[in-house]
């Protein structure tokens, strides 16, 4: 029995080592603005409180609004242990203790309470559970909690990101934490795999896979992996994009001459084309209010983006000027959309106002492709390059604050950020 | 039943011509140039499996140049590429039970969707141009890898050009 | 081809009932004239898959051609679209203006009325010192940068203490800069920062007297002055683009 526990205890050891040496984080910049907390390790079992303390500072730093502040060496986990005066010194304006415990069903609990150091108050108490073995995912909550009482906006740490893994001729379509940890594969399979697409209630992706010889959009459940062909005509089928209600799709189709715009049911039924230019049309994204689609055209010779009402309509062209421009993406509050821009042989990751139609670059440049917003609009996700490497970026919509995550191998392209859990 | 007669003579008197007078009929099927691949009446009407000597397995043949390349974000055939896929137009219409896939390939500028659209407007545009060489439609299939199989890995116009490109693969 | 094949059926039929009538040779020359023809046909089928391939590579052309005209059309339109906005908002503006200088005026003249003895031009009339800023700034808004130079120029030299002396050494420095009078600009700024150290805009001013050092090709100094930017002032937007700009200069 013994030696059992033992071996069990050694798997989850290299368990644990195999999921952590999965990325490489580096973060780059700092907001504007730092709110500076104390997060102090949890209280019970260690292990655990090392995790979740792990993810919650982890989480913190990367959204680049938060300055960790030096415990000196202070361990508390109770609120009547809280000395205001201490940490006022410290320059804390946050402050986070807690417990964590193994239930006896095997369920993780995590007693979490958050203080406001400078008005002197207790703004969170609260209990957070997981299952057996998910303490990232308690890290990932608290992380939030702590991120919304602070900010005033919706976390997004407990969200998860879509991208394709390449290694070679081998393709992974990959679901992992915001953070990138946690890994999923979706599909495996020795042809590309592209253009992952979350579904508005998280349950299913759709993607084009090259399994049988040619682009053919599928659409697959995250619960039961059951997959089904969403379009298979002659040429490419490819880009797929949900509606804010998840009733419709749109897709690209080559069926009918170059690529052009469908809209159609997520069960494949009443398939109709939106888009007549005889140019390629593509990538295209539904605004949050589902009423018009920005698109990728070539209609005026070069790569621009348009925008049209979903039901079919005129034709607006929303960026000028040097350049091409690909791969539209809405804000999440529809005041804008982030797009890849490129410019003088360099990928940058821009954003565009509706309002002003001011085009502003959030990077400096380099390969920078297929931006995708955080659904609170504060970060946004895109494939990048380094050390001669596909890689995972975020920068802040600010431009401010950059981070980049490594896969363990291979490189990362098509990501994608997933919705709200 | 006359149909029938009708074509056996027909075939015996045009076996008979062929055999009185070889130099005249026979094309050189290893010339080089549009004239290369002119159908001798014969094969037009009595081919099923490509006879040996195909010109398709001929490395001095033009026919061996299997591949098409474009400047970049331009999807049309360029006059250096049109003499090879007139070549394989005429290749495909004297040889209907020939297949081929037209496989549209891209560089990774642009995005992997764009690419996608472009690299199929690659292949269709060749498709287009056999089918106006003869072959027909059903001997064709048209796809796009986009910029997802680039033949080289660089970030640089070397490997760039080789990966904008359009291949011709013959069905085994 | 079935012109060919009709002939040849002829012939096939034709030769048993007049064998004796025709000799080898006779046969051979009918067949070689259809030989003649046969190729004659295929020639023109040739010829024209070579005009079809023509006018297929002539359509791509065409569509080529037509996306880059349509590509100019829309940026034509939009750039049609911005002009009259900027009309639009120019007029308004205009407008806007006219009727404060004449309701303005409409005062004056009442005031001259009730007090003939006052000073017809007082330099010290906080009114028409403002009136003389706004109109060199209207001037400087609408982009006629010479005669808004003139008018800053005119302007600091009447109220060297008007609370806008420092806004319009600021707006003169700008128009300056419009005009690529990149040592004008320069000086300007200077004075500015010598004069008022505490200005507001002062951030701004930094950046565009490294643009002017830039430009002027003194590079160590710009960089000095970005940095001094960055430092002094490290959140404001333009220490955010100082940083690019230092960036893209390594």
């Amino acid at each position: 029995m013994r030696v059992i526990q033992i071996i069990a205890g050694l798997l989850l050891l290299i368990q644990a080592s195999v999921a952590s040496a999965v990325l490489d984080i580096e973060i780059i910049g700092a907001g504007e603005k730092q709110i500076p907390v104390a997060i102090v390790p949890m209280g019970g079992d260690a292990k655990l409180s090392q995790t979740i303390h792990e993810v919650v500072v982890g989480d913190l730093m990367r959204s680049g609004l938060f300055r960790m502040v030096d415990l000196a060496g202070k361990f508390l986990t109770e609120p009547s242990q809280v000395s205001y005066a201490d940490w006022q010194v410290r320059g804390a304006d946050g402050l986070a203790i807690g417990n964590v415990t193994v239930l006896p069903s095997g369920r993780i609990e995590a007693r979490f309470r958050l203080f406001d150091v400078v008005k002197q108050s207790e703004l969170i108490a609260q209990a957070v559970s997981a299952h057996d073995g998910q303490a990232r995912a308690i890290g990932h909550r608290i992380a939030d909690l702590i991120y919304e009482k602070m900010t005033g906006d919706k976390g997004v740490f407990g969200s998860r990101i879509a991208y394709v893994n390449r290694r070679g001729q081998n393709f992974r379509l990959i679901v992992a934490d915001s953070d990138g940890y946690n890994e999923q594969v979706v599909l495996a399979q020795n042809e590309p795999i592209m253009s992952p697409s979350w579904s508005p209630d998280g349950s299913h992706l759709a993607y084009v896979s090259f399994e049988t010889g040619h682009a053919v959009v599928f659409v697959q459940s995250l619960y039961t992996n059951q997959r089904k062909v969403l379009a298979d005509f002659r040429g490419s089928n490819s880009a797929p994009a949900w509606s804010p209600d998840g009733k419709q799709m749109a897709i690209v189709l080559t069926r009918d001459g170059s690529s052009q715009i469908y809209l159609v049911r997520p069960d494949g039924s009443n398939l109709r084309r939106i888009t007549f230019s005889g140019a390629i049309d593509t990538e295209p994204h539904f605004s949050p209010d589902g009423q018009s689609l920005l698109f990728t055209s070539d209609r005026g010779g070069s790569a621009q983006i348009y925008r049209m009402p979903v039901e079919g309509g005129p034709e607006q062209r929303m960026t000028f000027g040097e350049g091409a421009n690909y791969s539209p993406r809405h804000s999440p509050d529809g005041s804008g959309f982030v797009f890849a821009h490129r410019n003088n042989g360099k990928f940058y990751i821009a954003l565009q106002d509706f309002q002003t139609g001011q085009m502003e670059l959030l990077t400096e440049g380099g390969w920078e492709k297929k931006p995708s917003f955080a659904p609170n609009g504060k970060l946004v996700l895109f494939a990048s390059e380094a050390r001669g490497r596909g890689i995972l970026a975020t920068v802040s919509s600010d431009g401010r604050v950059k981070q980049h995550m490594f896969t363990q191998s291979g490189d990362a392209r098509e990501p994608v950020w997933g919705p709200n859990p | 039943m006359k149909k029938l007669v009708i074509s056996l003579v027909l075939v015996n008197l045009l076996a008979a011509c062929a055999s009185n007078k070889p130099a005249e009929t026979t094309a050189a099927p290893v010339d080089s140039g549009a004239k290369a691949t002119t159908p001798a009446p014969k094969t037009a009407i009595a081919p099923v499996t490509p006879v040996a000597g195909d010109p398709l397995n001929d490395p001095a043949s033009i026919l061996a140049k299997r591949s098409v390349y474009y400047p970049f974000d331009v999807d049309a055939v360029q006059d250096a590429d049109k003499p090879v896929v007139q070549a394989h137009g005429k290749y495909l219409a004297s040889n209907p039970n020939r297949k081929v896939r037209l496989e549209g390939n891209c560089d990774e500028r642009g995005s992997n969707e764009y690419n996608l659209g472009l690299g199929q407007r690659r292949a269709d545009g060749v498709k287009k141009m056999l089918e106006l060489g003869g072959a027909k439609s059903g001997q064709m299939e048209s796809v796009s890898y986009g910029e997802e199989k680039p033949v080289a890995s660089g970030h640089e116009e070397a490997s760039w050009s080789q990966n904008r490109r359009t291949d011709i693969k013959y069905a085994k | 081809m079935k012109q060919r094949i009709l002939l040849l059926l002829a012939l096939c039929f034709a030769a048993p009932a007049q064998a004796g009538l025709f000799s080898d040779d006779e046969a051979r020359k009918q067949i070689q004239q259809l030989e003649e023809r046969a190729l004659k046909l295929e020639a023109a089928a040739e010829q024209q898959i070579k005009s079809m391939l023509d006018l297929q590579s002539q359509i791509e052309t065409l569509n080529a051609e037509l996306r880059k005209l349509r590509g100019q059309n829309e940026e034509l339109s939009r750039g049609l679209q911005d002009a009259e906005k900027r009309e639009k908002d120019f007029y308004v503006d205009l407008d806007t203006r006219l009727r404060q200088i004449e309701s303005a005026d409409n005062e004056k003249q009442a005031a001259a009325a009730a007090s003939e003895a006052a000073a017809a031009s007082d330099p010290n009339d906080p009114a028409q010192e403002n009136r003389a800023y706004e109109a060199a700034y209207a001037l400087f808004k609408t982009g006629d940068h010479l005669n808004a130079i003139k008018a800053f120029q005119e302007f600091s030299g009447k109220y060297p203490a008007s609370v806008h002396a420092p806004n319009a050494y600021y707006w003169l420095g700008d128009a300056q800069l419009a005009m690529k009078n990149y040592k004008a600009a320069l000086e300007t700024y200077r004075n500015l920062r010598k004069d008022y150290p505490a200005y507001v805009r002062d951030a701004d001013v930094l950046l565009n007297i490294a643009e002017c050092q830039s430009v002027l090709k003194q590079e160590d100094l710009a960089k000095k002055t970005l940095k001094l930017l960055i430092t002094k002032y490290p959140d404001s937007e333009a220490a955010a683009k100082a940083k690019k700009q230092l960036a893209a200069a390594k």
